[in-house]
């Protein structure tokens, strides 16, 4: 398989009057081609921001690079001019947001708002563009599409919105598509259109997707493989399957026993991870799970463990799968 | 132990209540429909249904953030559409909102300590020192803390907005809060968290709730009741246990296996809706869920169903059941 993107080691810091807020902290991965790859983790462990890196949306005066690599067909994004990225973003990867009212302009019609986007990268004729956008918005389960290309966002549901903004993002069909929560403001029903939609342009043009979602439930439905972040940094990666059957990593097994499920009494407490992620203005020198893990050693405090191999396909980053870890201790995760 | 604290005297009731939009060209957007029905003191009401549906608009005109087109809502024995604006501002200490879009709903150039101060502020409850402290208290009580007072939204994931919209509507001590979708932005594990939160200060504080979501999984743990709705209408209510392993309405029926599993390569059978769904500008007659209902007969287009009770405490509008 191809790898389309690959991230390698990168650092996104912030700059606030408080001090450097460390939101990214080394992240590698890659996608391969026509691959879907979900990113799941905690609220705030830096998934929006790796994917913004890569559409080198950040805002420079705030933020910058430490350092990094952002290879997309062997190109380094991070060293690619503004100029250049202009055309990268929205013909060969395009983002659909996890706030649909950042990519829509609230002063104009959902339609010409299609219609642009149309004309500006695909260069063809008005009423060309008139005739593709209602097709996409059919396509994304708009009903009256010519009635609805005359209003204006606001009144549209946060749903309809979020489907406005997928059409845009596959006006291109690019080859990369980051989709940061996209079903999220979704009820289950379009939800599960959609996600065949994404599936289907996968399938069809052999697109790769990575899907930021916090819904794990999406994760096994339509995912590949999964990497997992917490605090800036990534902590497992696996094919889906070994992700739900084998998690390695504490964090991914509390992750996973979180999950609500639809057979669940009322009565019970839901499992909850206990404790807060680090504060990424002073991260931890040690493992940055160490206050919340319920294996914790002596090591995670004083040193961050580096990504280890389980298999081929399977990485953790946790002292526990060390080759000289105690095997009591590896033992004791069994019944978690 | 959840109890349910179900007296006799409903805390809300909500009567025939419609809200229409205007939407250009004298076209009007029929968003919700003849809603009708009680919330008892301490209870969880789900509404759940489809993206459009008319759930937050429910919820808001409920609260009178929006004036209805027709119908009553009853608090404490009165209608809220009859009291003066000076009434509504007590009222407005006494129903809260925790709004469903955690961007747009908080101002981005005040600092946390402002946007949760602000309730305090307005009503003036808590001054100095006081306000500072129960600002912190708020923040802690949704996994915040006081390193966060000076900083501005937009520093903050949505998740982390989210919380920080919670922690405004705790602020002065609500009895009533439609929470619309509140955790849907979140991850798993805050999500766990933040429910389990509501239910905590739902058993301390006695809260009731109108918790707006689209996740059946989180809806059913959290709901005393379920309501669902389709184009506008109310097509389903009853006990979440009732809905989630009994549901009659062929919507509920199809919301229900829709529900994402997490086991990757699960063989479950999903009810597909065929067809779009249908604009609440020019719904369809009858029956509103028809064009997209696999059980559809020429009644269903002739007639709108009726609202009724098919077993104790479990309603459902549709012709299947007579
Ligand atoms: N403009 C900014 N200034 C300062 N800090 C920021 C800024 N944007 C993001 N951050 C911080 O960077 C971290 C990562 O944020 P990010 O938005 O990537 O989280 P996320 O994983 O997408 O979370 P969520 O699931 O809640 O969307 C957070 O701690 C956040 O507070
Ligand atoms: N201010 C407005 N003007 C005109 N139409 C509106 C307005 N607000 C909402 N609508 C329309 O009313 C209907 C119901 O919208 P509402 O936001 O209540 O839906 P919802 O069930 O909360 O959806 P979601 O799950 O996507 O949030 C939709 O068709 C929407 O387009
Ligand atoms: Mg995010
Ligand atoms: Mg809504």
């Amino acid at each position: 398989m191809k790898k389309l993107l690959e991230i390698k080691d990168l650092k996104v810091n912030f700059h606030t009057y408080l001090g450097e807020v460390q939101a990214v902290r080394g992240v590698s991965f890659h996608v391969n081609q026509g691959e879907i790859v979900a990113l799941v983790g905690e609220s705030g462990c830096g998934k929006s921001v790796t994917a913004k890196s890569i559409m080198k949306l950040l805002p420079t005066a705030f933020s910058h690079y430490k350092s990094g690599e952002i290879l997309y067909h062997s190109m380094d994004l991070l060293k690619v001019q503004e100029k250049e990225m202009e055309t990268i973003r929205g013909n060969e990867i395009s983002m659909i947001f996890q706030d649909p009212m950042t990519s829509l302009n609230p002063t104009s019609k959902i339609g010409e708002q299609i219609i642009e986007g149309l004309m500006k990268h695909k260069k063809v004729s008005k009423s060309e563009a008139y005739r593709k956008a209602k097709e996409l918005l059919e396509l994304v389960g708009i009903p009256q599409p010519e009635k609805r290309m005359n209003q204006y966002p606001h009144e549209f549901s946060g749903g309809m919105r979020q489907r406005v903004v997928i059409a845009m993002a596959l006006v291109c069909e690019p080859q990369l598509i980051i989709a940061d929560e996209p079903t999220t403001a979704l009820d289950v029903t379009i939800q599960a259109q959609i996600l065949k939609l994404i599936k289907d342009l996968q399938f069809k043009l052999n697109t790769s997707v990575i899907l930021i979602t916090h819904d794990l439930g999406v994760v096994a439905e339509i995912c590949d493989r999964v990497v997992v972040m917490y605090a800036g940094e990534v902590v497992e990666s696996g094919k889906v399957e070994e992700i739900f059957a084998n998690p390695s990593h504490p964090y991914t097994k509390g992750l996973m026993k979180s999950v609500p499920r639809l057979d669940m009494s009322r009565n019970e407490s839901l499992y909850s991870i206990v404790g807060s992620p680090p504060n990424l203005l002073h991260p931890p020198n040690g493992c940055a799970f160490y206050s919340r893990c319920e294996y914790a050693m002596k090591v995670c405090q004083k040193h961050s463990p580096n990504l280890m191999e389980i298999n081929t396909t399977q990485q953790t980053a946790c002292w526990l799968y060390h080759p000289m870890a105690n095997p009591v201790e590896k033992e004791s995760m069994g019944g978690m | 132990m959840y109890t349910l604290i179900k007296k006799d005297e409903p805390f809300i009731s909500i009567h025939h209540l419609s809200k229409y939009y205007h939407s250009g060209k004298g076209r009007q957007v029929k968003a919700v429909n003849n809603l009708s029905f009680d919330i008892y003191p301490g209870e969880t009401v789900g509404l759940v249904g489809e993206s459009g549906c008319g759930k937050s608009t429910a919820g808001k005109t409920i609260l009178r953030l929006h004036e209805p087109t027709r119908g009553e809502v009853f608090y404490k024995g009165r209608n809220i559409f009859d009291l003066s604006r000076k009434s509504l501002v007590g009222l407005r200490k006494e129903m809260q909102i925790i709004f469903q879009d955690p961007y747009s709903s908080l101002n981005p150039r005040m600092t946390v300590e402002d946007l949760i101060g602000e309730p305090l502020d307005i009503h003036k409850t808590h001054k100095g020192k006081q306000r500072k402290d129960r600002i912190i208290q708020l923040l802690e009580l949704v996994g915040l803390n006081h390193d966060h007072l000076n900083r501005y939204p937009h520093e903050f994931s949505g998740g982390q907005r989210q919380r920080i919209g919670i922690a405004r509507a705790l602020a002065l001590n609500p009895k009533f809060i439609v929470c619309d979708e509140p955790i849907s932005a979140l991850d798993v594990s805050i999500q766990a968290q933040i429910v389990n939160l509501l239910k905590e200060l739902q058993e301390k504080l006695g809260l009731t709730y109108l918790f707006i979501a689209h996740d059946l999984s989180m809806v059913k743990y959290i709901s005393d009741r379920i309501l669902v709705m389709y184009l506008g209408h109310m097509v389903e209510l009853a006990s979440s246990e009732a809905l989630c392993n009994d549901p009659l309405h062929p919507y509920s029926q199809a919301l229900l296996s829709a529900v994402p599993v997490p086991e990757p390569h699960s063989k479950r059978e999903k009810i597909e809706l065929n067809g779009e769904i249908p604009s609440p500008i020019d719904p369809p007659s009858g029956c509103v869920f028809r064009t997209r209902c696999k059980h559809a007969a020429s009644i269903c287009t002739e007639k709108q169903p009726e609202w009724k009770e098919v077993k104790k405490g479990h309603f459902t509008a549709c012709h299947l059941y007579k």
